[in-house]
């Protein structure tokens, strides 16, 4: 009997087994992974029983259900194993009947998540049938065990025995169909990650890496030109939809669902995909090609506009369990599309020549960029010069509305006594959206220049009001050579309320709510700063629903605007309804690109002023 | 066909940076569009402006090294392989480059010139089809003797730029001994300040208008289809038809 139960567990566990090698074999076609990807094996109990659980815990329901069908699935099966080949006493047994039994439970919840009706997020199909594989893989097995703890007749112990085999075959064929197959692709993700940066330090790890402009192919045209990892990343992938419920852009209705992305992509491996049962990108027409790791990605099965649509706010990343990058995928397609091909939408093709010819993807004059501050005399500092405070104006100061924040941050800087100078005409475009749009090119030779003009001054540091600039400057050009301290000006203001150079009085009036940059918040994990500014200057301030790490983009990342692709309706329409709903007559912001698209709001809405206008208001001495 | 397009090597207008000239972008796209060979060419030394220019479609540039005056050596250079058809931009760009040379070596290899080219249709017995770009939008066809120099417009559709394709971009030097030029010729004159002139409103089409104060319907209705008549956008009066 013993040898039964072993033999129906352990085959299952040898076919998937073999799964696996059958899915690493397709991934390993792929480019080689940065570091060892065996080697990472060792971090993956660790990533997996606290990062990835740190993620699903936030559904307290959902990680419930995960926590004991995987903890029953995984604990009665292995001990079961133990107990059939060791031949161990009744007691192993009941242990294993009580494992099986929560993992049955488990199965009882996850047949509850899509009963009554499938949530929308969610996936059908396939899905619809891992339930029934779950129950009779631990009613069968369970019962098995239960069976040889108080020693029931054979019969009884064969028939438990072939519902717990029809279990695994169902469960085996779910791996194939993709249900299942997040456990095992799951564990070469984790073992592989491609930004170890995040299960360290600070545990944030978001600039992009910079890309060998002489290799033969330049970002990716077909699946095997993604690392080994991320190929098994896309095949992690359990189709909950928590992306596709952060996603702004499948909100506007573009034609981008994070969800439908991933499982395109993984289905781009394949000749003959498993078909994909969850909500597909809005209106994106369907694209019949034939997969394969050598069939090109877009146009053949993905859509253009998904690619172009994306305002890289990492929304998706963020809530993802599985710990995909999606925003890193969708920058290495466009970094095929632009650089190998060219590609790009019209839009995106004007500033990307601006950019190239005029270091500005405006295409104005560099010497124009301080003419918002031309009032203030803010001194320019020349080659071989010295200052404490190097301020970077970014893009946003070509803007007159902008130029008011600018105005207003140099204002406090005065009063606060410090000593600061800009670039002058000598502060080219960071590269921001030149690297967001694919143009890693265009990207590497902006930086060297401003790397080069920043490294003939002195300083001790950098300020800027631009969370694009300030995430490159800070994240991204370390890897090329720049390595300074870049701070955002809220942080700056509220250093210096903090030690007193700033004394604010708290203004009464309407309620305010603070919109998160997502390159402050999320890529940077500066949230509260600004509040604490605000608090600081304005009674009554109010929390939108979506906030801090977990705020919903503005629209203006990533190229967005300068892409313009379809919508039904706009990104900044949709937050300006949330700020609305929780009635907010003001909307703080602390970003041009932010400013630019909430002001953009057509009709009655919440004012937008910059935290440093409002601190500006505030300030008593 | 064999398409040669002449490269200036230009600076942007408003930045001062390498970055080739929109008009010769332009015909990049034309030479593109025509099919065949393409190749670039260019009087002067190799610099970085014309592999932004491949970028846009050129597998090789040739650059003539060597001195001379710049009609010459350009001149010389097609007279030993002569193309089918030689584009240029329309206008300088504030670089090293001159809105004359097309029509200097247009003078020097006699052959027939047509500029502000939008389109390049199709060849019949040694004569090609283009279209010329007018103001307002306004289209014209014509036809030239092959070979001949094309000047595009800037409105041309612009070739996507590539940047696989400007890194691979061959940029050939060809040695030359040109003959020494004219040089720059000084120009007599005074230089004065800017002085706003009226802007001078006028349609493609020739066509004055006519404003109509508070017009019964009608009359305004009888002056509307009389005027998309006489532009030619709706059809004649049927014979017999009530005209009213």
């Amino acid at each position: 009997m013993r040898a039964l139960i072993a033999g129906e567990i352990g085959g299952v566990a040898l076919a998937a087994a073999v799964g696996w090698l059958v899915l690493l074999a397709r991934w390993l076609r792929g480019r080689p992974a940065a570091g060892s990807w065996l080697a990472g094996l060792r971090h993956v109990p660790r990533r997996y029983l606290v990062d990835v659980h740190h993620v699903v815990a936030r559904r307290p329901v959902a990680a419930r259900m995960h926590a004991l069908a995987a903890g029953g699935v995984l604990g009665g099966s292995v001990l079961a194993l133990a107990a059939a080949v060791s031949g161990l006493g009744w007691s192993v047994w009941a242990l294993v009947a009580l494992a099986f039994g929560v993992g049955g439970m488990g199965a009882l919840l996850a047949w509850r998540r899509r009963v009554p009706g499938t949530p929308p997020a969610l996936s059908g199909g396939a899905f619809l049938w891992l339930p029934a594989a779950l129950a009779a893989w631990c009613v069968g097995n369970g019962l098995a065990a239960l069976f040889m703890a108080v020693g029931a007749p054979m019969t009884a112990i064969v028939g438990a025995v072939v519902l717990g085999g029809a279990g695994g075959v169902a469960l085996l064929r779910l791996v194939e169909l993709g249900p299942m197959r997040h456990a095992l692709a799951g564990v070469a993700w984790l073992a592989g990650h491609t930004r170890p940066g995040r299960f360290a330090g600070d545990g944030r790890d978001t600039g992009l890496r910079p890309l060998d402009l002489a290799a033969a192919r330049l970002g990716v045209l077909v699946p095997a030109d993604f690392p080994g990892p991320v190929l098994a990343s896309f095949d992690a992938c359990i189709q909950c939809g928590r992306c596709e419920e952060a996603c702004p852009a499948f909100a506007a209705g573009q034609r981008l669902n994070p969800k439908a992305l991933i499982q395109i992509l993984s289905g781009a491996m394949r000749v003959v995909p498993p078909p994909y049962a969850g909500r597909p990108a809005p209106m994106a027409p369907v694209l019949l090609g034939t997969g394969g790791m050598a069939q090109p990605i877009v146009g053949n099965v993905l859509h253009p506009d998904t690619l172009w649509a994306c305002t890289t706010c990492r929304a998706c990343v963020e809530e993802c369990p599985m710990l995909i990058e999606h925003v890193d995928a969708v920058v290495s397609l466009r970094r095929g599309q632009t650089l190998m091909l060219g590609q790009v939408r019209d839009g995106a093709a004007r500033v990307l020549e601006a950019s190239r010819a005029r270091a500005e993807p405006g295409g104005r004059d560099l010497a124009a960029r301080g003419d918002a501050l031309a009032t203030l005399d803010v001194p320019v500092l020349a080659p071989g010069g010295e200052t404490d405070i190097l301020l970077w104006l970014g893009e946003g100061a070509f803007d007159a509305r902008y130029g008011r924040t600018l105005r207003a941050l140099v204002a406090l800087m005065r009063r606060a006594g410090l000593r600061f100078a800009t670039l002058g005409a000598d502060e080219v475009d960071c590269g921001d959206l030149a690297r967001r749009l694919g143009d890693e090119a265009g990207f590497q030779s902006l930086a060297a220049e401003a790397i080069a003009a920043l490294k003939t001054r002195r300083f001790a540091k950098i300020v800027t009001a631009d969370p694009h600039a300030l995430h490159v400057l800070r994240n991204e050009y370390p890897a090329l050579g720049g390595i300074w301290r870049v701070q955002h000006h809220t942080g700056l203001l509220d250093e210096l309320v903090r030690d007193g150079r700033l004394r604010l009085e708290r203004r009464e009036g309407v309620r305010v709510a603070y919109h998160d940059p997502c390159y402050l918040g999320r890529y940077n994990g500066e949230i509260d700063a600004p509040r604490r500014l605000l608090d600081a200057s304005c009674a009554g301030r109010v929390e939108m629903e979506r906030h801090g790490m977990r705020a919903m983009c503005c629209g203006g990342g990533g190229g967005g605007p300068a892409s313009d692709v379809d919508a039904v309706t706009r990104i900044p329409d949709l937050r300006m309804a949330q700020a609305r709903a929780v009635g907010a007559g003001m909307v703080a912001v602390a970003c041009p690109g932010c400013t630019a698209m909430l002001e953009g709001v057509t009709g009655p809405r919440p004012d937008v002023r910059d935290v440093a206008e409002l601190v500006l208001a505030a300030v008593v001495a | 066909m064999r398409s040669v397009v002449l490269l200036s090597g230009g600076i942007d207008p408003v930045s001062g940076r390498p970055a080739p000239p929109a008009g010769e972008i332009a015909a990049i796209g034309l030479a593109l569009s025509v099919g065949g060979a393409v190749g670039g060419l260019h009087a002067g030394a190799p610099v970085p402006a014309l592999r932004q220019a491949a970028g846009h479609g050129l597998e090789q540039v040739d650059c003539l090294q060597g001195g001379g005056d710049a009609v010459a050596v350009l001149a010389e250079a097609l007279f030993a392989a002569p193309p089918d058809l030689v584009l240029a931009g329309r206008q300088a760009r504030g670089g090293e480059d001159s809105g004359m040379l097309p029509y200097l070596l247009a003078e020097r290899l006699d052959w027939p010139l047509l500029s502000g080219v939008v389109a390049i249709g199709a060849t019949a017995e040694g004569w090609l089809a283009v279209t010329i770009g007018l103001a307002q939008g306004a289209r014209r066809p014509a036809q030239i003797r092959l070979p001949c120099i094309l000047c595009a417009h800037d409105a041309a559709p612009a070739p996507p730029f590539v940047f696989d394709r400007a890194r691979r971009a061959v940029l050939r030097v060809v040695p030359v001994t040109g003959e020494e030029g004219p040089g720059m010729v000084a120009v007599e004159g005074t230089e004065r300040p800017y002085r706003a002139r009226p802007r001078l409103i006028g349609t493609a089409s020739g066509g004055g208008g006519t404003v109509l104060e508070h017009p019964d319907p009608a009359e305004a209705a009888r002056v509307l289809r009389d005027h998309l008549r006489a532009l030619g956008m709706l059809a004649p009066p049927r014979e017999g038809a009530a005209d009213a």
